[in-house]
């Protein structure tokens, strides 16, 4: 069940921290909310990659010299609040939420897009938009602009929206999950996908072939 | 000296190798090249400091285990613990000012840019901060041509609630500059007091009680007679003129009068003395009021908001946003009506939240640093050197992280809304 805008208010003001949805700062709520979700606004630092220090990204390398490579291509930008960051035509960027957000564990949420920066070509998440239970930090956003012309954004702008589904109360919140890359962050984040553990069951496997011949 | 600053002093010590080291381990990330042995030895020499810090374990116990210590304890940390990781700060400090060069952080600007000092001082020379290496930033030079210099030692630079030092110049500056201060000390027996004092005083003013932990803390690494028998005093009596105590600030300051006696410096009698004159002090107070009135300083009203923000930092919630609801239960009352309507407009009005100053973000920072760090030391100590340290090093950046990230994006929150610098009160 999705919650409408009564349903997010009440959890809102929830006198129970652990029931409470946590969305600050809110800086207009009367503009931010709709009838089943809340605007979210751009936060102001941006990771673009740069491919001009490093041919690929090799995923069975350790996780320490993959950090360092990822460090190497990937450039952080911050705006101030009247500074845009330009996102060109094709091009793809990482940023965050300038909203802290923080999701009770009987309550899943998904990021989407507003169509008014729909219609100007901008998605604000290739594919992950999906929220646990459980979630702390600002959100990421996985910025692309398919349209043909840039598009200058600014911090503070509502590029996005938020909505909340109830769930059955989980066990396994996404800050206690084990594998968490992500929980906690203030900022954007670039991908730690090489903390998964497949990769070190990859590695430990190559090392065995590497070994047999 | 009672144990409270004893483990007080050591926290900020540690807290200060904390940042170092964060610093050290970002420079190196960033210095894959020549540098980077260099940066390696900067780092094996502080795990050394460290691990030295474990030497001490026995006493390092005692303080949390025991309920008084022997004098001998006291002073293992007085004459050997202290100065040995103050060495060690300065020693990476320096080394730390040579690799940085001058990369103030932006927040630095925006919380000397969200004081209104222009209107408190319209011919106000251009202050310009910069890092430097050294922690007693008195010596340094703080007028050059038409600018006004500030100073932020370098291990300080990415601490947030370090950054109280920087107004001290535009303080002295103030100082010199307004009549009634003037006129009021020029019959003092001894010219450099008022020197000593009206700067914290003007400091505190518009900085609030963060300010006065601040600059007790700094006074005692520094064994500064004058700031802990003369100033400190004064600063405390202001701080409740202004009606900004609260219980860890008065246990702060009965700690000082306890603790002062210990320090390596004489207590300075006349200069105590010469500031006995019958009303002086809080004519002097009075002074300070005028000259910079309620809407430029850290009031009781910014002193509230503060505390409600140190409500939200220890949820370790981003603290950029006042809340300003009066009645999360009359609201919650309001939506069980089912003919609400377009009314629900006035209760989403009510959740708007007022954009958090910067200086108010680190009162709150103070505030809960004060209330939380002896529990963030005890752990440290508990469990011991690497997973204590790693622990204790999370706690503190993360504070760090959430004080910087409240203060970016409390900007835009002001740009968005256009608050004037008057702030709403919370019912």
């Amino acid at each position: 069940m999705i919650l409408n805008e009564s349903q997010i208010l009440e959890r809102l003001l929830d006198p129970d921290p652990e029931r409470r949805i946590i969305i600050t700062p809110l800086i207009r709520p009367e503009e931010q909310f709709g009838p089943t979700s809340v605007d979210l606004r751009l936060g102001t630092d941006f990771q673009v990659l740069t491919r001009s220090n490093i041919t690929h990204l090799d995923v069975v390398k350790s996780p320490e010299q993959l950090s360092q490579d990822m460090h190497k291509c990937i450039t952080s930008v911050k705006v101030n609040p009247t500074q845009p960051f330009v996102l060109h035509p094709g091009e793809f960027a990482l940023a965050s939420t300038l909203e802290y957000i923080r999701v009770p564990l009987d309550l899943a949420a998904r990021l989407e897009g507003r169509s008014t920066w729909g219609r100007l070509g901008l998605q604000i998440h290739a594919t992950a938009g999906f929220v646990d239970p459980g979630f702390s930090g600002a959100l990421t956003f996985e910025l692309s602009n398919v349209s043909t012309v840039p598009i200058q954004l600014y911090p503070g702008v509502r590029i996005s929206q938020i909505c909340f589904f109830q769930s059955v109360e989980t066990r396994l919140p996404y800050d206690k999950k084990r594998f968490t890359k992500y929980s906690g962050k203030m900022s954007t984040a670039a991908s730690a996908f090489f903390r998964d553990p497949e990769y070190a069951r990859i590695r430990e496997a190559q090392e065995a072939l590497t070994y047999q011949y | 000296m009672n144990k409270m600053l004893l483990k007080r002093l050591l926290y900020e010590n540690l807290e200060t190798l904390v940042h170092i080291e964060s610093q050290l381990e970002a420079l190196g990330q960033e210095n894959q090249g020549m540098l980077s042995p260099y940066i390696q030895a900067l780092q094996d020499k502080l795990s050394q400091s460290k691990s030295k810090l474990w030497d001490y374990r026995e006493n390092l116990d005692k303080l949390f285990s025991e309920a008084s210590l022997e004098s001998p304890v006291i002073n293992e940390f007085i004459e050997d613990l202290f100065p040995a990781l103050q060495e060690m700060i300065r020693y990476q400090a320096n080394a730390l000012y040579r690799l940085k060069g001058a990369q103030l952080l932006p927040q630095t600007e925006l919380l000397i840019a969200n004081l209104n000092l222009d209107k408190l001082l319209p011919d106000l020379p251009h202050l310009v901060i910069l890092p430097t290496e050294t922690d007693n930033v008195k010596q340094e030079e703080h007028v050059l041509g038409s600018a006004l210099l500030g100073y932020l030692p370098v291990q300080n630079l990415e601490a947030p609630v370090q950054w109280f030092g920087v107004l001290e110049t535009v303080a002295q500056f103030f100082s010199q500059q307004t009549l009634q201060i003037n006129s009021l000390l020029e019959h003092l027996a001894i010219p450099e007091l008022k020197e000593a004092i009206v700067s914290p005083l003007l400091s505190l003013r518009l900085l609030g009680p963060g300010y006065y932990s601040y600059y007790v803390l700094n006074a005692f690494q520094q064994s500064d007679a004058v700031a802990l028998y003369v100033v400190e005093p004064l600063l405390f009596q202001a701080l409740n003129r202004f009606s900004l105590v609260n219980k860890d600030l008065v246990i702060l300051h009965q700690s000082v009068e306890k603790g002062r006696k210990y320090i390596n410096a004489k207590e300075p009698k006349a200069m105590v003395k010469a500031l006995q004159n019958d009303g002086l002090s809080s004519e002097l107070l009075s002074v300070i009021e005028r000259v910079i009135p309620d809407k430029l300083a850290f009031t009781e009203k910014y002193g509230m908001r503060a505390q409600l923000l140190e409500e939200r930092l220890s949820q370790h919630v981003m603290v950029s946003a006042v809340p300003m609801m009066s009645s999360p239960a009359q609201l919650r009352h309001d939506l069980e009506d089912p003919d609400l309507g377009g009314a629900i407009y006035g209760v989403l009005s009510q959740l708007q939240e007022s954009a958090a100053s910067p200086v108010e973000v680190l009162n709150a920072g103070w505030l809960y640093k004060l209330d939380q760090s002896l529990n963030w030391l005890q752990d440290l100590i508990n469990e011991g050197p690497e997973a204590g340290w790693e622990h204790f090093k999370r706690t503190v950046l993360d504070m760090d992280t959430l004080l910087l990230k409240s203060i970016e994006i409390s900007e835009v929150h002001r740009v968005l809304i256009h608050e004037e610098s008057e702030q709403l009160v919370p019912a």
